[in-house]
């Protein structure tokens, strides 16, 4: 049980970094970025190539960081005057891309198997401890990644964010290039979703095709918008309950004994569930976005 | 500062701006008049580089204004207020303000995160003139509210006033005063005067022919897209063809009150609409 | 040769029916509706049930009934979920409908399960059409596409309630103010969208089996004819379909070896599904009103 809680709450952390990093390009800029998976999914692979090749695991996350970064900053570019939900589409068929890029590049990416055996996080410790340190390590980057977050959507860069998803006329009117600002914002998107897909691979030793399918997408999706669309803090309580609620719902064939085919249809039926009524009953989701008071806070 | 060489723009068929050429001078306060849909909005979006004109050019202190860097005119000076504003909902008035300042430390993520002290000091300052210009158009007890939730006439001048916040030398004016009620008119038109002496020019689309009248040195006048009257404003109701535009051909017995009526034109346009 | 316009042919009658109800449902909802290609397993789950239950039917009945249900699905979805979705913004609607997809996707499996089934249809040897092999089953599905597809268009031009849906997806506001009830219009074109997608799915499944997880794999081909026509064009959709199955016949049999010069060298067939995804990119990104259609959806 222990064991499972840890594992619940360290996938939590490493979802809820993926969370945020959607959060800032989805809630605070208005990006509909459907290819999430594929920023976390570049990271991922990056850290599990350049670890197979014998670089420590720090480096080789930040390599993967690094190439995520690129990642967001070629699917700014690519999409830099699209309407929004063209633009989503746009995303969505990238992220397919790089899928299929995974599952057929075999010398490099291992094929449909994935990549395996990797040596993974603090290989000394063994146990509850291990799964403790590396709770520690996610929550250390989760923490980071989302003061990150909060200080640059609350500075002129978050504000011009904000201003270019409701109106980018005006701040195009008022001297911002919003183009440089989609690709500066899905960059560092990139970069954090990387990290989440780096720290993804360190944990579980492995990474397949499987796991950058458009369901992960969705996933992640899901907790933004249940969490509230443009709050950090709702991008990691979405990122917590979603979390939870998937690897808890195996349990449920165990109390109600479903069989167990089922339990994968019951999985996506519940988040879809979610999600479908968290937009239309609490389109703000459960941590809203608030007004920041300028004048009230000044000193 | 501000020209227009033979520029035309259409839309399909549509000529919305025909051959206008134009000249704005610094400190200048230009009138732009017309009835609806004589191709004012389009005219402006062609001067501050929101529309790329089908042919001719234009030109700002200097530089080609070009639409695919719709941002760079307003970097240099020029700019421009929307007819619509269609403020953010989920903003306060207060960042929109900000938003119209020139804040490079905090405009960067980087110096975000690594320079607060500069950010901090940056915003101050800024924070300090945004609500100066809100008290000049009565909304400081808004700052916080939320942008979008303004009426229209609070959004229209607040459009204005985040204009503001970088002091122009060329500032665009949509129907600056379009749902604006009278006597904050009044006192916007001793405002957009303080400005001119703070060394900026304006163009002013408008229906007020009392409002452009009382403000500007000259006047423009379009129908169909055609610059139709570059004069004072008391000469354009002697211009025949300004008053055919307004009203329509002449029948005997029409009084002619284009600029003594006030807002005799607006009101035939209005119909119109 | 003959080999490549016959299975040209085959792929576009599997899109053209289901891209066709794509574009329609889009000109009047003026959202793109990821949940519409899960109408297709709908339809053909249901028609199969009935095949099933109602032997006596025949098999067009049965078809006639899954087309039907496909379309009340629509209809539904549209009047209870997206109307009010789409009240929000487009992008709300699009993840709606992403979760709606989801939804259908595990419903449909939940009932009708994972493994696929097939139609009961006689055994036919194949022809041989100027050395192309051909079924019975093939040219039927072909000449019931060509038809649905004329009759359909035939519809759009010939009637009032053609001219209704026409005015409404070139302006809805207009078509209100000359006195055309909107909502009704808009259910009722939308019913039409989902009923030509779910015969999409039966002749898809009478071809070859029922899939239920056919939305998915149609997902991205579908919303790539709809967008390389130009979403909402109708004619668009059809040549969008004919293209995107002229790209992937072509593909898979061009000899690239033979091109540059070497051995005979074919793309892995395991990109056959990336072509669609790389249409999308590259229309999107090149020319975002569609490759085939007039008027921009820039931002
Ligand atoms: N983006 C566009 N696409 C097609 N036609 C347009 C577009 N923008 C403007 N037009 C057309 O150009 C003409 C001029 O429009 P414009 O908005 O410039 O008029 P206006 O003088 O500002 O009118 P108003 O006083 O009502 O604001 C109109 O006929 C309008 O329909
Ligand atoms: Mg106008």
């Amino acid at each position: 049980m222990l064991e499972f809680c840890l594992h619940v709450l360290i996938m939590s952390a490493i979802f809820g970094i993926a969370a945020v990093s959607l959060n800032l390009q989805a809630g605070t800029s208005g990006l509909l970025n459907f290819g999430q998976i594929a920023l976390f999914g570049i990271g991922a692979y990056a850290v599990a190539i350049l670890t197979r090749a014998g670089l420590p695991w720090p480096a080789a996350l930040l390599a993967g960081m690094a190439a995520a970064a690129l990642g967001g900053f070629a699917i700014g570019r690519l999409g830099r005057d699209l309407a929004a939900e063209y633009w989503a589409l746009a995303t969505l068929a990238v992220a397919e891309l790089v899928r299929l890029v995974a599952l057929n590049e075999d010398w490099l990416t291992g094929g449909p198997q994935g990549i395996g055996g990797i040596t993974g996080l603090f290989p000394g410790l063994d146990g509850p401890a291990r799964a403790l340190a590396t709770l520690a390590l996610a929550a250390a980057l989760l923490l980071a990644t989302a003061l990150t977050a909060r200080r640059l959507g609350e500075t002129q860069f978050g504000r011009v964010l904000r201003l270019m998803r409701e109106n980018p006329d005006l701040a195009t009117a008022l001297g911002h290039d919003i183009v440089a600002c989609k690709v500066k914002v899905l960059a560092i998107g990139g970069a954090m979703a990387g990290l989440a897909g780096g720290l993804y691979t360190l944990y579980l030793a492995f990474i397949g095709p499987d796991q950058l399918l458009p369901f992960e997408t969705f996933l992640i999706w899901t907790m933004v918008v249940l969490g509230g669309l443009g709050n950090v803090a709702g991008a990691v309580v979405g990122a917590l309950l979603v979390t939870t609620l998937y690897a808890g719902i195996p349990f449920l064939k165990d109390i109600v004994a479903l069989p167990s085919d089922l339990t994968g249809s019951l999985r996506v039926f519940a988040i879809g569930s979610i999600v479908l009524a968290a937009l239309m009953l609490k389109p703000q989701g459960l941590v809203p976005e608030r007004l920041r008071r300028l004048h009230a806070q000044r000193p | 500062m501000l020209s227009a060489h033979d520029v035309t723009r259409s839309f399909g068929g549509l000529t919305a701006v025909n051959h206008v050429s134009l000249e704005i001078g610094a400190r200048e306060i230009v009138g732009l008049v017309g009835p609806n849909g004589s191709g004012k909005t389009t005219l402006l979006n062609l001067l501050s580089g929101f529309l790329a004109p089908t042919s001719g050019e234009i030109r700002f202190d200097g530089t080609a204004v070009s639409a695919r860097r719709a941002w760079q005119p307003s970097r240099l000076g020029l700019r421009r207020t929307f007819q619509l504003p269609k403020l953010p909902a989920r903003m306060s008035v207060l960042e929109v303000m900000l938003a119209g300042g020139r804040l490079p430390a905090g405009a960067s993520p980087w110096r975000s995160l690594l320079t607060p002290g500069a950010v901090r000091r940056e915003e101050a300052a800024f924070l300090d003139k945004a609500m100066g210009l809100l008290a000049e158009v009565d909304l400081a007890g808004l700052a916080d509210h939320p942008a979008g939730g303004l009426s229209g006439g609070q959004q229209k001048l607040l459009g204005l006033a985040a204009a503001l916040m970088d002091d122009p030398a060329v500032l665009l004016l949509d129907e600056p005063t379009a749902g604006v009620n009278p006597s904050l008119r009044r006192r916007m038109a001793d405002h957009l005067r303080r400005i001119r002496e703070g060394g900026t020019a304006l163009v002013i689309v408008e229906h007020d022919m009392g409002f452009i009248g009382d403000l500007c040195d000259r006047c423009l006048a379009l129908d169909k897209g055609a610059v139709i009257a570059n004069c004072r404003p008391d000469e354009l109701s002697g211009n025949q063809q300004v008053v055919e535009a307004y009203l329509g051909r002449r029948r005997p017995g029409v009084p002619l009150r284009v600029v003594a009526g006030g807002t005799a034109g607006a009101k035939s346009s209005g119909a119109r609409a | 040769m003959i080999q490549i316009l016959i299975d040209t042919l085959i792929r576009t009658s599997d899109l053209a029916l289901i891209a066709l109800g794509l574009s329609l449902s889009y000109g009047v909802s003026r959202f793109p509706n990821v949940a519409h290609v899960e109408m297709a397993p709908l339809g053909a789950a249901v028609a199969l049930a009935v095949a099933a239950l109602f032997p006596a039917g025949g098999l067009v009945g049965a078809a006639i009934a899954g087309a039907l249900a496909a379309g009340l699905a629509a209809m539904l979805l549209h009047r209870f979920a997206f109307e009010r979705l789409a009240a929000v913004g487009p992008a709300s609607a699009l993840i709606g409908s992403l979760a709606i997809a989801m939804m259908l996707r595990a419903g449909l499996q939940a009932v009708f399960g994972t493994r696929p089934q097939q139609f009961d249809t006689p055994l036919t040897p194949p022809h041989d059409l100027w050395g192309a092999i051909l079924s019975d089953l093939q040219i039927a599905a072909i000449v019931i596409t060509a038809v649905c597809l004329i009759g359909f268009f035939a519809m759009l031009r010939l009637t009032p309630l053609g001219r209704s849906i026409r005015a409404i997806a070139a302006n809805p506001a207009l078509a209100t103010a000359s006195g055309i009830d909107a909502r009704r219009v808009t259910l009722v074109t939308v019913f039409l969208g989902g009923t030509l997608a779910g015969t999409g799915g039966i002749l898809l499944a009478l071809v070859t089996q029922l899939d239920i997880g056919m939305g998915q794999m149609l997902l991205l081909p579908v919303f790539a004819a709809a967008i390389v026509g130009g979403l909402g064009s109708l004619p668009g959709a059809v040549m969008g379909a004919f293209a995107i199955a002229l790209a992937e016949t072509l593909v898979m049999r061009i000899d690239f070896g033979l091109l540059a010069g070497e051995g005979p060298r074919y793309l892995p067939l395991g990109y056959l599904t990336g072509i669609g995804f790389a249409l999308i990119v590259v229309t999107l990104v090149y020319r975002p009103e569609g490759l085939l259609s007039r008027g921009g959806r820039r931002a």
